[in-house]
């Protein structure tokens, strides 16, 4: 690939990144930064309009889309920058659910490859973004997930997919004190965390 | 290389600062013996204890230490180990359990002989000595009725019930099975120098106030004040043996450098995984399939109990995020119980656990199913009436079931653990009874929905078994390796057959009974090295 194909092809990206400052608010905005910031908590990266590290733009987009279709609120809760920092820290540090579920670190190749599989899998099926997916048609989709073959999913089995970013969104919805708190039920920490993750 | 940062020799060094290797350092250090401990994790502090599901998972392994052999079926226990001060005791419940006689009565089914070499009354001792210098909240008399082996009463009372245990007891009633209030290392009033619990069930993310009880607070904090040396982020990679095939010390890596550490007794309470591990990576011109593992027997009867989740949603408010994350009460269930003779092994229910909505034991992951709008109704509803039990359904030794080496070669050098396991046919039958037990408990409770969780593995056990006969076990009563007396082996791997229950007390009461014998017969027993 010459300078001018590399050119050419980063175009589409450098679009994709205006209309995400456009559709998506502050949420995504500083994306196209590249100063890191110092790690407050998901939420309050995404409103502050903080640099990804890793995933691109349209990962987090595709990654946002997802979760928000798992578990409503998840993308201002800020899944995208949640899974982001702990795809960016050593596996050591890293507090993705998974961590639990026997994958070999690092764990970065498994979410690249499963949004890259989600979102040509959605435009092959829907023809359509997973941003701009229904409600009804996510249902279909993610209930045809569960026995899918990896092979057509980069790698990635898909069931497990599904389970891995299904619980990065309730971490992010249901698990800080803001999450406790939408339920009504008391969080009542012994020592607060400084942020939620 | 030999760095300034570890002593050049010990007089014992300890590999891992989880629960067993915290008491033989209390015990050695105590009886003025130089010891050092290295920790291949973090030194965790109690402020580090974050009340966070997701915080708490920094207590976890990190490392794919084990991985699935291909064909394997999956096995996932990450969750339940630890790394760092404390080890995998920084995070359990604190369900604290004696074995009961028949447990130690396990035959094998290959030799014919009798797994363990000791019995409970071997133990009752150190159960005694242990549940009072730790405590232990419980009702001994109440226990009896789920089978509670004789030994001391508990040095304090239960814990309070909450309206999810209330509900749930009276289900159990129902369908004629007797519950009683679970025995728990955790705080009902001040103890031992440690608060009573608040029952705000951040027990997974480790109990900074020390109401339950952790190394941090128990063997570890008491070693050091004894003068135990605790190194944190210091992995053995290799016991070191000489000409005799004795142990000489170990080779430690630390900080990207390799050190070698002198000493005359080696203990091995890394877990049940890098025991086997590091035996098989110990390998010498004595020892040529690895320490101690002449008769191939390193590695071998690994087992773990199979979880039986069952849960359910009631009308009435059950107060499921008040409590402990172990449960409030017990039922236990056995093969020699005449009563009951359809159960096909031992077992036990953890009942009425508290429960936090995210993380792999949490509200959200019990319907894995569910997303979108139909997942935050489920949420809803579940903070207000859900409850559940948790059944554990015991298994028992195969030598097919096992830990080898060969994997890959990890950022330490040191090979990957690889698993090669089978859930025996009894063990998936009981698993079966265990969920329509549960689900029949759950209806005569007053459920007015009812579901169960898929299997998943719990309470890691064996692959360096104790027994009296070299050419079937790995190690004796002691925990000292037959081709290397002074190798001790600590921890739950020492079990020699399955229980169906928590193996914390057992392993500490095991560890007790050993370092005393070493300290008694410290002179004999050093020459013998």
């Amino acid at each position: 690939m010459n300078a001018a194909e590399k050119a050419a092809s980063v175009r589409p990206v450098v679009w994709a990144r205006r209309s995400v400052l456009r559709t998506a608010g502050v949420g995504l905005a500083a994306i196209a930064g590249s100063s890191v910031a110092a790690w407050v908590g998901a939420a309050e990266a995404r409103a502050a309009g903080s640099p990804l590290k890793l995933l691109t733009v349209g990962e987090a987009r595709t990654l946002e889309a997802f979760g928000e279709a798992l578990a409503p609120g998840a993308t201002q809760a800020g899944i995208a920058h949640f899974v982001d920092h702990h795809l960016s820290v050593d596996a050591a540090d890293s507090l993705l659910m998974l961590r639990y579920l026997d994958w070999p670190t690092p764990y970065a190749p498994f979410y690249k490859a499963g949004l890259g599989a989600l979102e040509q899998q959605i435009r092959r099926q829907l023809n359509t973004a997973p941003a701009d997916v229904t409600e009804a048609q996510w249902s279909t989709f993610i209930g045809g997930m569960q026995g899918g073959d990896p092979a057509a999913w980069n790698g990635i089995p898909p069931g497990l997919f599904y389970f891995a970013v299904r619980s990065d969104a309730v971490d992010v919805v249901y698990g800080t004190e803001a999450g406790f708190a939408r339920l009504g039920i008391p969080y009542m920490a012994h020592i607060v965390p400084p942020s939620p993750w | 290389m030999v760095s300034r940062e570890f002593p050049a020799e010990t007089e014992v060094v300890i590999v891992g600062a989880g629960a067993a290797g915290s008491l033989y350092a209390a015990r050695f250090a105590a009886a003025g013996k130089k010891v050092l401990v290295l920790e291949s994790g973090p030194a965790w502090r109690l402020g580090d204890l974050i009340s966070s599901q997701i915080w708490a998972r920094r207590l976890k392994w990190a490392d794919p230490l084990l991985m699935q052999a291909p064909g394997a079926p999956a096995f996932s226990h990450r969750h339940a180990m630890g790394r760092g001060f404390g080890g995998a005791a920084l995070h359990h419940f604190g369900t604290w359990i004696r074995l009961r006689p028949a447990d130690f009565d396990a035959i094998d089914e290959v030799s014919g002989f009798r797994r363990w070499p000791i019995g409970y009354e071997d133990l009752r001792p150190f159960y005694d000595f242990i549940q009072k210098e730790v405590g232990i909240a419980g009702d001994a008399r109440a226990e009896r009725a789920v089978g509670r082996p004789r030994g001391a009463p508990y040095p304090m009372p239960p814990h309070p019930l909450f309206a999810q245990a209330r509900l749930l007891q009276r289900g159990f009633a129902a369908q004629g099975l007797a519950t009683a209030p679970l025995p728990l290392a955790i705080n009902s009033r001040p103890y031992a120098k440690r608060p009573s619990c608040i029952y705000d069930g951040w027990c997974e993310a480790g109990c900074p106030t020390g109401a339950l009880a952790n190394p941090l607070v128990t063997h570890l904090a008491s070693a050091q004040r004894s003068g135990a040396e605790v190194v944190a982020e210091a992995r053995v990679t290799q016991v070191l043996t000489d000409e005799r095939g004795r142990a000489n010390g170990v080779e430690v890596q630390r900080l990207g450098r390799s050190h070698v550490v002198r000493s005359r007794w080696v203990i091995l309470a890394a877990s049940v995984v890098e025991n086997s591990r590091l035996l098989l990576n110990s390998a010498s011109s004595r020892h040529r399939e690895g320490l101690g593992n002449r008769s191939g027997q390193v590695g071998r009867g690994l087992m773990v109990d199979l979880v039986a989740p069952v849960y359910g949603i009631f009308d009435e408010p059950t107060d499921s995020h008040m409590g402990v994350s172990a449960g409030q009460l017990l039922h236990r269930g056995a093969p020699q119980d005449r009563q009951r003779p359809t159960a096909p092994g031992a077992y036990q229910w953890q009942i009425a656990p508290s429960l936090k909505p995210n993380d792999l034991l949490g509200v959200a992951a019990t319907r894995a199913d569910l997303f979108g709008t139909p997942l935050d109704t489920f949420m809803r509803r579940s903070a207000r009436g859900m409850a559940s039990i948790v059944g554990f359904a015991g298994t028992s030794a195969a030598p097919e079931n096992r830990i080898v080496g060969g994997g890959p070669v990890g950022a330490d050098g040191m090979p990957a653990a690889m698993l090669q396991y089978r859930h025996p046919d009894a063990t998936l039958r009981l698993r079966r009874h265990l969920v329509s037990e549960g689900e029949a408990v759950m209806r005569a409770a007053g459920a007015v929905d009812v579901w169960s969780g898929p299997p998943a593995g719990g309470h890691l056990a064996g692959g360096t078994a104790m027994g009296s006969d070299a050419a079937h076990s790995v190690c004796d009563s002691h925990g000292r390796c037959h081709e290397a007396p002074n190798v001790v082996i600590a921890g739950s791997g020492v079990f020699p057959g399955g229980s169906g229950t928590s193996p914390t007390f057992t392993l500490l009461a095991i560890a007790e009974r050993s370092a005393r014998h070493l300290l008694a017969n410290w002179r004999d027993s050093a020459a013998k090295a």
